[in-house]
């Protein structure tokens, strides 16, 4: 019973952050796309807006940069100074150098990156649980023990 | 199989876009981010702690199996 119980915690522990990234990810898109329009099957053709970004800036590179150096809005990153922009393009240049910039990301950060993190995620949260059972038990074990 | 992932990309293109928009930050801002610290800090940060725990866990084995002649003789 006892090990069913610590599977299954184990098992949501490890699904959650799934199951929370899907909910946020879809209520983003859902916000921004309409609920209809939440999975596509073509690829859309987007204009450019001033206030906002589109589909535009990713397919002919944003214009928005000027918004993060000054007001009203600060970005987390000042273009003019920030060398982690300089990175920022050779990893996109590196992404475009293996041919299909769609498919290196797609494996990249769709498969290797959440495999690599959710296996890493799954070790923490079975290593919580064995620290957790080890803590419990001498004290529980003393505990039934010490009782009259 | 090309439609799902273009279906895939898409979706995370779409959620990109639309996270810079509703935090008030660029498509290159959210990007940056992403790549440059969310995207390396957290295995990093992951396999810290899952490090951490195995010290942890050591000592507390170690610890446990140090009372148990005493539990025998109990």
């Amino acid at each position: 019973m006892g090990r069913t119980i610590s599977t299954l915690k184990l098992i949501a522990w490890s699904c959650a952050p799934v199951v929370l990234t899907l909910v946020v990810m879809t209520s983003v898109v859902s916000w921004g796309n309409g609920v209809d329009q939440i999975v596509r099957t073509k690829k859309p053709v987007d204009k450019a807006y001033r206030n906002r970004c589109s589909w535009r800036c990713h397919d002919r590179g944003c214009r928005h940069e000027m918004r993060v150096v000054g007001p009203p809005i600060a970005g987390p990153l000042d273009r003019k100074t920030n060398k982690l922009l300089g990175l920022y393009g050779w990893t996109i240049a590196s992404l475009h150098s293996t041919g299909s910039y769609r498919f290196a990301n797609l494996i990249l950060f769709c498969l290797v990156w959440p495999l690599g993190t959710g296996a890493l995620w799954v070790v923490v949260v079975r290593q919580r649980l064995a620290i957790r059972a080890l803590r419990v038990g001498p004290e529980s074990e003393s505990a039934s023990r010490s009782d009259p | 199989m090309t439609t799902l992932g273009n279906a895939v990309y898409y979706f995370c293109t779409d959620f990109m876009i639309h996270s810079a928009n509703l935090l008030g930050w660029s498509y290159v801002d959210i990007n940056s981010v992403l790549l440059l610290l969310v995207f390396p800090a957290t295995p990093c940060l992951l396999g810290l702690v899952a490090l951490w725990q195995q010290r942890q866990l050591r000592r507390l084995r170690d610890s446990r199996r140090s009372f148990e002649p005493l539990d025998e003789r109990r």
